[in-house]
C-alpha cells in the first residue's frame, strides 16, 4: 500500500466524500488516475477504483469507456429531484439554523468589505 | 412575608447580570470551553429561574398543607396569592414555550431528513446539484448518522484543500452534536428572556469550535481562514440581497469576519495570565452563584413559610 499514515487512518466515508467532491467539481468525466491526481494524495490505485466501482453500482456515478479503463462522472438525475425538494423545504424554514449548522452565514455589505480586506492581508503575509 | 417574597422575586433579575458575565467568560476561553460555559450557564440559570418561580408559586399550597386555610393565609399575607398566581402563569407559559420549541426542533430535523428523501448519501456526503454555494451539517436522526449536505456550487467555489476545511468543519459539528447545544440554549431562552443573549454568542463559539477542529485537521490555520472567507464571499455573490437568511446584521463585525480573523491569529489557549485567570474564575463564580442563590432563596422561602405557618397557628 502506498497510502500515507494520515490517509490510512481516515474513515472510508471521508475518502468517498473527497472522491465525489472531485468528480462534482470537474467539468467532464475523469479517469481514476486523474481523480487520484486531483486528490493530491498517494492513494493506492485499487482504493480509488474500488470506491468508483461501488459508487457506479449505486447509481451515483455514470461511466464511459476511456482507453483500457473507464472515466467517471457524477450523475445528477436522481439527486436533482431530492435536491429541489430539499431546497424548497429549507428555504422557507425560519428556524433551520437551529438544527442545520451552515458553513457560512450571510454577510452584510460591511462584512464583505472586511473579508476581502482580511483575504488580502492574509495573502500579503505569505 | 411580602419582604421575603420580594427577596425571592429578586432572584429572577439575576440572570440578566449572569448572562452578561457568561458571555464575557466565553470571550476569555477557547471555543470548546466557551461553548460548555455558555450552555452550562443557560442550563443553570434556567434551573434557578424555575426553582424561584416554583418557590413563589407554592406558598399558598404549602400554607394549606400546614393547616393554614387559603382565606386566612390571604388575609395574613396579602401578597402571597397574587404573587403565586403570577408565578404560576409564568411557569405555565414557560412549559408551553419549551414544549413548542422542542417540537419545532424535532420537526425541522424531520422535515430536513424527509426532504433528503431517497437521495443516497455517499460516505457522509450528500451532494445537491445547484449553483448557489451552500453547505451545512444535517444532524443524525432516528439511527441514521449525520450528513454533510453541500451544493455543487459550493464544491466548485473551493479548491480541494479548501474543501477539506469545509468537510472538517461540518464533521466537527456532527461529531460534537453541536445542534443539541444550540437547542439547549434555545429552550433555556424560553425560560428566561435574559438568556436569549446567550444564543448568538453560543452560535459564534460553536462555529469557532468547528473552525478550530477543521484547522487542526488540515494542519493549516491560514488555509482554514481563506476557505471560510472564500466560501462566504462566493455565497454572498450569488445570494439575493435583502432576502438573506438568518438575522440581518448591518455592522461590519458579523460572525464570518470574526471567525476568519480568529483563524489568522494564533490558536486560542486557556487564559494563562494571572489577571485573565482571575477574571475567568470570577465570572464563572458569578454565574454559578446567581443560579445557586435562586435555588437557595426558593428553599429558604419554603422553610420560612413552614415556620411562619406554625407560628401563626400556635400564636
Amino acid at each position: 500500500m502506498v497510502e500515507d499514515g494520515r490517509d490510512a487512518r481516515r474513515p472510508h466515508g471521508e475518502l468517498v466524500a473527497d472522491v465525489l467532491a472531485v468528480l462534482w467539481a470537474a467539468e467532464g468525466p475523469l479517469t481514476p488516475q486523474q481523480i487520484n491526481g486531483a486528490l493530491g494524495r498517494d492513494l493506492a490505485r485499487t482504493t480509488v477504483t474500488t470506491i468508483l466501482t461501488r459508487l457506479h453500482e449505486k447509481g451515483t456515478l455514470v461511466r464511459t469507456r476511456s482507453g483500457r479503463g473507464f472515466a467517471y462522472a457524477a450523475a445528477d438525475d436522481a439527486a436533482g429531484l431530492a435536491a429541489g425538494r430539499m431546497r424548497r423545504e429549507l428555504d422557507r424554514e425560519p428556524q433551520r439554523d437551529l438544527v442545520l449548522k451552515r458553513f457560512v452565514s450571510s454577510l452584510s455589505g460591511d462584512d464583505e468589505e472586511a473579508l476581502r480586506r482580511l483575504l488580502l492581508e492574509s495573502e500579503d503575509g505569505e | 412575608m411580602t419582604l421575603v417574597l420580594a427577596l425571592v422575586a429578586l432572584a429572577l433579575v439575576l440572570p440578566w447580570g449572569a448572562a452578561a458575565a457568561a458571555r464575557r467568560l466565553a470571550a476569555l476561553l477557547p471555543p470548546r470551553e466557551a461553548c460548555a460555559a455558555l450552555t452550562g450557564a443557560a442550563l443553570l440559570l434556567a434551573g434557578g429561574t424555575v426553582a424561584a418561580l416554583i418557590g413563589l408559586f407554592h406558598v399558598p399550597f404549602l400554607a394549606a398543607l400546614e393547616q393554614v386555610p387559603l382565606p386566612r393565609a390571604a388575609a395574613e399575607w396579602p401578597a402571597t396569592v397574587p404573587v403565586a398566581a403570577a408565578a404560576g402563569a409564568a411557569l405555565a407559559l414557560q412549559t408551553v414555550l419549551v414544549v413548542r420549541r422542542w417540537h419545532e426542533h424535532r420537526s425541522v430535523l424531520a422535515r430536513a431528513w424527509s426532504a433528503t428523501g431517497d437521495a443516497v448519501p455517499d460516505g457522509d456526503l450528500l451532494v445537491v446539484p445547484g449553483p448557489d454555494p451552500q453547505a451545512f451539517a444535517l444532524p443524525g436522526w432516528r439511527g441514521r448518522s449525520g450528513r454533510i449536505v453541500v451544493t455543487t456550487g459550493m464544491i466548485r467555489a473551493l479548491d480541494p484543500a479548501e474543501r477539506e476545511v469545509l468537510f472538517g468543519h461540518e464533521r466537527a459539528h456532527l461529531a460534537g452534536r453541536h445542534h443539541l447545544l444550540s437547542v439547549t440554549a434555545y429552550l433555556a431562552a424560553a425560560v428566561h428572556p435574559a438568556l436569549r443573549s446567550l444564543r448568538p454568542a453560543l452560535d459564534l463559539h460553536l462555529e469557532r469550535w468547528a473552525d478550530e477542529t477543521a484547522a487542526s485537521s488540515v494542519g493549516n490555520r491560514r488555509l482554514a481562514a481563506t476557505a471560510i472567507a472564500r466560501a462566504a464571499l462566493a455565497a454572498a455573490s450569488t445570494g439575493q440581497p435583502g432576502k438573506g437568511h438568518g438575522p440581518l446584521r448591518s455592522v461590519g463585525s458579523g460572525p464570518v469576519p470574526q471567525r476568519v480573523e480568529a483563524l489568522l491569529r494564533p490558536a486560542p489557549v486557556r487564559p494563562r495570565a494571572r489577571g485573565a485567570q482571575a477574571a475567568a474564575v470570577g465570572l464563572a463564580t458569578a454565574v454559578a452563584v446567581s443560579a445557586v442563590l435562586a435555588l437557595g432563596l426558593a428553599y429558604g422561602l419554603h422553610e420560612y413559610v413552614e415556620f411562619t405557618a406554625r407560628a401563626l397557628l400556635s400564636g
